[in-house]
């Protein structure tokens, strides 16, 4: 799960509500190295009364909490943007040890970057990394600019909003998820 | 009744508190009955400092007179906090900026909702989901026109929140997008 600070880990806080997983080995959470208050989130998402119930292979349940250099900064330039999004893959090459079987992210480029290389990762060593990309309640009229660019590589883009349906293809509709 | 003033945590929304804090809006606050207003005023404590000082100034300098009516409304302020929940909780009406994160907060919380649009904000897709939210009935939306009558309009559109038709949000899919994650991921 990457949570890619202010907002946007606060929309996939709420989304993960009834998410359990205690049905995962293994879960690791991507932070932007320089986001103090999405670690404190992890507590919100792992330790809830649903999962509490709904207990999943314990024995081998694992958390990591695991910080990136941050892909592009609010108002950075776009020609320093492909030193820092790089900067970014790489950590996220150590980061995503073993692999995992999905990935769940929303807006920021930084999930952006730790998405698409956990993707490409896959491919190079023939394992299917999912991805599920929430694109934000915000979204009303149009997909954001990382919505676009994972489209391709999504296997599943979720959008909150119907109007989306018709202006893009690709994407999926359950309803509000925050 | 008491009153929240949302106008962000990391943005400086100076526009909202200088309107909220002025007599107008506060005899509207007043008027539609609501006697604590709290205001969490983030990065524009400056703002908020000087219009308290202001009103401050407008009650001494009719001290021969009998105090205004909105001067009986409980006025209290804060930056930041980590408990904005309860800060919401304890709130009958909230007055918020358009923030995805403050508009869901209270919203989910089942408060009747005014969101103020920053104008000076150069992207606006704050505009975009208040509208949007707005034509659901989910809450009621006011934008400035940084003119003079923002004040009144500010103040009609608070009256008006009271009464007006304010659906709830749907719930959200949870459990249908925890299915959905399971799915991708190869677990049944």
């Amino acid at each position: 799960v990457v949570l890619g600070s202010g907002g946007h880990t606060g929309e996939i806080v709420r989304a993960l509500q009834f998410w359990n997983p205690k049905k995962y080995a293994l879960r690791t959470y991507v932070h932007a190295s320089d986001d103090h208050i999405s670690p404190l989130k992890v507590a919100e998402i792992e330790e809830k009364e649903q999962t509490a119930a709904k207990k999943g292979k314990e024995g081998f349940s694992a958390v990591r909490v695991v910080p990136v250099t941050r892909a592009r900064s609010v108002g950075q330039s776009w020609l320093t943007t492909p030193f820092t999004a790089f900067k970014c893959g790489l950590d996220t090459l150590k980061a995503l040890r073993p692999l995992p079987d999905v990935i769940v992210c929303n807006g920021p480029g930084t999930a952006i970057i730790v998405a698409l290389t956990g993707r490409f990762l896959g491919a190079v060593l023939f394992k299917h990394v999912g991805i599920v990309y929430i694109e934000s309640f915000a979204r009303v009229e149009n997909l954001s600019l990382s919505g676009r660019i994972i489209r391709p590589f999504s296997d599943k883009i979720l959008v909150q909003w119907p109007q989306l349906l018709e202006k893009y293809s690709g994407l999926e509709y359950i309803g509000l998820l925050v | 009744m008491r009153l929240l003033v949302l106008s962000g945590a990391t943005a400086p929304f100076e526009l909202l508190i200088e309107l909220i804090l002025s007599e107008e809006v506060l005899q509207s606050v007043y008027d539609a009955g609501v006697t604590e207003l709290r205001v969490q005023y983030g990065m524009a404590e400056a703002m908020y400092e000087k219009c308290r000082q202001r009103l401050r100034q407008r009650l001494d300098d009719q001290l021969d007179k009998d105090a205004p009516e909105w001067a009986a409304v409980d006025i209290s302020g804060f930056g930041l906090t980590s408990k904005i929940a309860d800060e919401i909780q304890a709130a009958d009406l909230v007055v918020s900026h358009a923030g995805t994160g403050s508009i869901l907060d209270s919203l989910r919380a089942g408060k009747r909702l005014l969101t103020v649009v920053n104008p000076d904000l150069m992207d606006n897709h704050q505009r975009q989901i208040a509208d949007r939210l707005a034509a659901y009935q989910y809450l009621v939306s006011f934008v400035p026109l940084k003119r003079e009558d923002d004040k009144m309009a500010l103040g009609a559109s608070i009256q008006a929140l009271l009464g007006a038709p304010i659906r709830p949000l749907p719930p959200p899919q949870s459990t249908k997008l925890a299915n959905l994650i399971d799915t991708v991921a190869g677990i049944v």
